[in-house]
């Protein structure tokens, strides 16, 4: 068989995180009952006419410039004309010919290394609403609250070349998202829709092969599934010679399968023309750069400076800086503090942990930087001991408590009075003649057992160190 | 004399001063419907419960005294594509015979808000498309002025209306013409405002970049007065332009009866001293009914009497016009009224196999013939391979006719010419050729296409008694100026009243119901006596 | 030849526009509009004749004219992002030929057996 190579472009549609439509004032806010975040805009109504939300302005020049996009000086709006009922005016009002950016790229990392993908254009436009199907009526049913809901589409060049690339480039897409707080960029809530346009062709020849546009991918995992069972239904057609159509297919990931989505009554002639409604948006040097100066320290620039700024290891560094909120979190606590692997070390590992165990996604930090940062300090003094502070660390996560108040108030505070220690040590001994036994036998690790014992006894707030000390010293000199 | 042969001005005057109520002048326009309304067919919906009730809110609050506005209490009529919250609002077409607007348009929201009393919704070519009210799928409207013929349109439900003094006042649109020319018709005074001027929120769209809403009145004034409450900046309408004074724009309120008013104060005399007319050669051209020219240049000799330099000059690209207008209007139609597809409001087919199905024949039972045309029309133009060729041409023609009006207006301050090449033509005469019914929008395109403000008015009556009217045209923002050449020309003109409106003119209904025909020129029409 | 003659001869010579079957019927999809035999014809006609005469158009040179959109070069007209708008579904739902549970009740869309089904109560 024939080497092929898989050439795949995407075109990205994230929904932008406004409080309202991209033309009208009603709420953007998910999950509300059916038609009730509506206007006689959003519905289409005879008369009503679109006004454009400025703040789609900005989110789309702030992704723009991000992935180092070129920004249009005049930008203009078009009408994409195809009847579906999820579409009330039957048009859809987008950008063809003037969009808002252009001549962009965005770096990736796969295993092969690093990668740029060139981004051909962002444009803006309005989402649709919702169809649902209705079994017992055999029908649809519409919903508008959806309904112009903003959107950017982010249409990559045909740079990709594997599922393992699509992935890093949708990745790299939503971290840069997010860091500009632009968008949530959920999959599975469709705050990012990811459609994929694949063609194969044989290693080593120039020209492009025939694409098809694959649709309705909700998850990473389905993404993947859709590129290799496309890419393989498009290897047999042509090795079979047959020639491939150019279509749009929708991708059923439970069947693991995709079918053409279209009949002959939707001829793909989307008539664009210019929208007469809507003034053109110029974005002159003084708009530009107030966008610029609003920019956050991106993903990349982070890294680079935590590098150099902060002792971590490249693994924390990453691990910190996949979301702003983490990053934002971890560099307050730090300045506070002046412990940055401490800090790294409380959000790695025990933040991490109590997300994943509530179901939580991890730019949901609920605790301040201020309440990390007197914990790292109640434990660098000695305050309290790690097994007190992870107990503090809860409370902090569930309820965001100031960890000094709370130690103060429930008595947690490590006890370092020799004399209440001693006694208590003394009475340990006393009480686990066994252990006595065994250590003095030769079985050094038994002490163990007496020092957990005293703790236990001390309920946690005792300073291990001392408590170890003592006891060999009681244990010794019997 | 009756109350509805007042102008506006004068009813509110009365009104303001107790002399009159708001619901006499609501009843005598309900009485007056209903004497001609089974012939003439002006109105789609009559709002007779609504409109005394609004008549006794508003007179309230002018005797309370925060009521003191030119218009308050003075009945208006509305073209049917102005949603109307609560009142149907049909466009004259089937697909919307049952549709309740959930909002108010803007326009018509400053009428209320300047206590005016909207009596019903005026009939018109379905969705705006014809230029003589029949394609209206509630049948035709007639002319005032002589039965037998077509008021115009689209607008000519309005028209007819106002001529017919069913009401004072109306509010038409006009996209190619179609306040202008059924102003001519119906021998009436109707403006189309620079584009942007009157917001066109709520206006259900026939072409976009075209569609102006604008007065119909009796008398020059009365258009100023309906123009002032309508014109101003809404930011509902992306469109509409904003009155900062920055880039030609007027600062602070139009203010356009005020001037008159001014004018009028300071006397008449010569008082177009210095304003420079041109009159394109090439609107006299083949095609112009004689009548027409000879009034139409009669006028312009009143206006060099009254001090107007007026010359000739030749205008480009007049030919242009229509074919570049039915390209841009017709796409942007076709796009515009997608949204009729029986899901959200208006008709829906009661057979049906499948979603496209449905679409299909909801739309091919819900448009007539016209509607029909023009979609398909626009659905071609700007399909795969056509868009360059037809759009994108139409767009740069506009462009270059924008560019030769620009040239005029730097030698000119108006332009005037007549509104139609015809008196309104015989019922069923114009559908049988569209392209020639097109035609007749010769010289009114033009100015949708440059965005100009430009007005109608009566010059005279052609011997079948059917008035003819003019239009001046000015450069963008120039409606003050249109005012008062118009003002002018008006108070040296002899006022004619329309003889159907009349109720104390004995032997008046004979003559007007006379079956049509060449015989029916003699029916001279009466003056209006003061 | 009188001017009248003249005219009638410029009507006889055939159209330089046939439109075809094909493209009445793909305009109609496009259109979403369903002809009579006898409107297919009437359309045809009507079709072609208004293209020949938009076909003026082509005596004109456009070349180097930007297509003009707006009259004026209207910039920047933005509304803020702030909700004002309230529940307006029952005006939505007002002039629904067929609604359903708050919603818009349309045929089965297209893509409908290979979409995922969403139960909605019959109640």
């Amino acid at each position: 068989m024939k080497q092929y190579e898989t050439v795949i472009g995407l075109e990205v549609h994230v929904e932008l995180a406004t409080k309202t439509k991209i033309f009208c004032s009603c709420s953007t806010a998910f999950g509300g009952a059916p038609n009730t975040h509506t206007c006689p805009v959003c519905t289409g109504m005879p008369g009503s006419l679109p006004v454009l939300n400025r703040q789609v302005v900005e989110y789309a020049v702030a992704v723009g410039l991000a992935l180092n996009c070129s920004i249009a000086r005049c930008c203009k709006f078009d009408r994409k004309n195809y009847f579906y009922p999820d579409n009330p005016q039957n048009y859809q009002i987008s950008q063809l010919y003037l969009p808002i950016c252009r001549d962009g790229g965005v770096e990736i990392e796969t295993s092969a290394g690093p990668k740029v993908i060139g981004i051909h254009e962002i444009h803006m436009e309005e989402d649709a609403g919702k169809l649902t199907h209705d079994e017992w009526e055999d029908c649809s049913l519409v919903d508008y609250n959806r309904s112009g809901v903003p959107l950017i589409e982010i249409v990559s060049e045909p740079d990709l070349r594997s599922a393992e690339e699509v992935i890093a480039c949708l990745e790299q897409l939503r971290t840069t998202i997010r860091y500009l707080g632009a968008s949530d960029c959920k999959l599975q809530e469709g705050s990012m829709r990811a459609d994929v346009n694949l063609s194969v062709r044989e290693v080593g020849a120039k020209a492009y092969g025939t694409r098809t546009e694959m649709k309705n991918l909700n998850s990473f995992k389905a993404i993947v599934r859709a590129i290799e069972a496309e890419r393989q239904r498009q290897i047999e057609l042509l090795e079979e010679g047959k020639a491939i159509v150019q279509q749009t297919r929708r991708w059923d990931d439970n069947k693991e399968q995709s079918y053409p989505m279209r009949s002959k009554e939707d001829a793909q002639d989307y008539r664009y023309f210019p929208e007469p409604d809507l003034a053109c948006v110029a974005v002159d040097d003084a708009w530009l750069e107030r966008i610029k100066n609003r920019q956050p320290e991106l993903r990349a620039q982070k890294l680079a400076r935590y590098r150099t700024e902060y002792e971590i290891p490249e693994y924390d560094a990453r691990l910190l800086t996949a979301t702003k909120e983490m990053a934002d979190v971890f560099e307050a606590a730090s300045a506070l503090c002046g412990k940055p692997k401490k800090v790294s070390n409380w959000l790695m590992v025990e933040t991490m942990r109590l997300q994943k165990e509530r179901g939580m996604e991890p730019e949901e930090i609920p605790f301040s930087p201020e309440n990390l940062a007197k914990l790292v300090e109640l434990t660098e003094a000695g305050t309290i001991n790690s097994t007190v502070a992870k107990q503090v660390f809860e409370e902090m996560f569930s309820h965001d408590v100031d960890p000094q108040q709370y130690v103060a108030q429930k008595g947690l505070r490590t006890v370092s009075d020799e004399g209440a220690l001693a006694e208590c040590a003394r009475q340990v001994i006393a009480q686990n003649p066994k252990s006595v036994e065994d250590y003095r036998g030769g079985k050094q690790k038994a002490i163990g057992f007496l020092v957990g014992q005293t703790m236990k006894a001390m309920k946690g707030k005792a300073d291990p160190g001392i408590v170890n000390r003592l006891l060999k010293e009681f244990l010794e000199e019997e | 004399m009756e109350l509805t042969a007042l102008t506006a001005a004068a009813l509110a005057e009365k009104i303001q001063k107790k002399e009159l109520t708001a619901k006499a002048a609501v009843q005598a326009c309900l009485q007056q419907m209903r004497r001609l309304e089974p012939e003439l067919n002006s109105f789609v919906t009559i709002d007779e419960k609504g409109a005394l009730a609004q008549a006794e809110e508003v007179q309230q609050k002018i005797d309370a005294g925060e009521l003191t506005g030119p218009l308050a209490g003075v009945p208006i009529a509305l073209k049917d594509n102005l949603c109307t919250e609560g009142l149907r609002t049909t466009c004259s077409s089937r697909m919307l015979e049952q549709f309740t607007p959930g909002y108010t348009a803007e326009a018509v929201r400053r009428l209320q808000k300047a206590g005016m009393i909207i009596l019903g919704k005026t009939n018109m070519d379905e969705f705006a498309m014809g230029s003589t009210t029949e394609t209206s799928y509630f049948g035709a409207t007639k002319n005032p002025w002589n039965l037998a013929h077509v008021p115009g349109g689209s607008s000519g439900g309005s028209c007819a209306a106002v001529a017919a003094e069913e009401c004072f006042l109306a509010l038409g649109s006009d996209t190619g013409g179609s306040i202008r020319q059924p102003s001519a018709f119906c021998g009436v005074t109707g403006i189309k405002p620079t584009y942007g001027t009157v917001s066109r929120y709520g206006l259900i769209a026939y072409g976009s970049s075209l569609d102006q809403i604008g007065p119909i009145a009796r008398d020059v004034m009365d258009c100023a007065l309906l123009l002032d409450v309508i014109a101003g900046w809404d930011a509902k309408d992306s469109t509409s332009i904003r009155q900062d004074g920055a880039g030609g724009m007027p600062p602070g309120g139009y203010g356009f009866a005020e001037a008159l008013r001014a004018e009028e104060a300071a006397g008449m005399v010569k008082c177009l001293q210095g304003l420079r007319i041109g009159i394109p050669r090439d609107y006299f051209g083949q095609g112009l009914d004689p009548e027409v020219k000879t009034s139409v240049l009669a006028a312009a000799q009143t206006l060099a009497c009254l001090g107007a330099e007026v010359e000739e000059f030749h205008l480009g690209l007049v030919d242009y016009a229509i074919p570049a207008y039915y390209v841009i209007a017709c796409a942007e139609a076709s796009s515009n009224l997608a949204r009729f597809d029986g899901v959200k409001y208006g008709h829906r087919a009661a057979a049906y196999e499948g979603l496209h199905q449905m679409y299909k024949r909801t739309r091919s039972e819900g448009f007539g013939p016209e509607v029909k045309r023009r979609i398909m029309l626009g659905a071609f133009v700007l399909s795969s391979g056509y868009y360059d060729a037809y759009y994108l041409k139409a767009l740069r023609t506009k462009a270059l006719i924008k560019q030769e009006f620009d040239k005029a207006f730097a030698r000119y301050d108006l332009l005037l010419g007549p509104t139609a090449p015809t008196t309104a033509p015989r019922l069923g005469e114009s559908l049988a050729d569209p392209i020639q019914m097109y035609l007749g929008d010769v010289y009114t395109v033009a100015v949708n296409l440059a965005g100009l403000p430009s007005m109608s008015l009566s010059c005279g009556i052609d011997p079948a008694g059917l008035p003819i009217g003019l239009q001046l045209i000015a450069d963008c923002f120039g409606e003050s100026r249109l005012l008062r050449a118009a003002y002018a020309l008006e108070q040296t003109r002899t006022e004619r009243r329309c003889p159907l409106a009349q109720t104390e003119q004995p032997g008046a209904e004979q003559t007007i119901f006379a079956p049509a025909g060449p015989s029916d020129a003699g029916s001279e029409p009466a003056e209006r006596s003061e | 030849m009188s001017q009248q003659e003249k005219e009638r001869n410029v009507q006889a010579v055939p159209p330089k526009h046939v439109i075809s079957d094909d493209t009445i019927e793909y305009v109609g999809i496009l259109a979403k509009l369903d002809l009579s035999e006898q409107e297919r014809e009437q359309a045809k006609e009507d079709m072609g004749r208004m293209l020949d005469y938009i076909d003026k158009l082509n005596a004109l040179n456009t070349k180097d004219v930007e297509p003009m959109t707006h009259i004026f070069p209207l910039e920047n007209v933005f509304r803020e992002d702030r909700i004002t708008n309230g529940d307006g579904r029952q005006a939505a739902l007002k002039n629904a030929p067929v609604q359903k549970n708050g919603s818009f009740q349309v045929p089965k869309t297209v893509d409908d057996d290979r979409a995922a089904r969403v139960k909605v109560s019959g109640q």
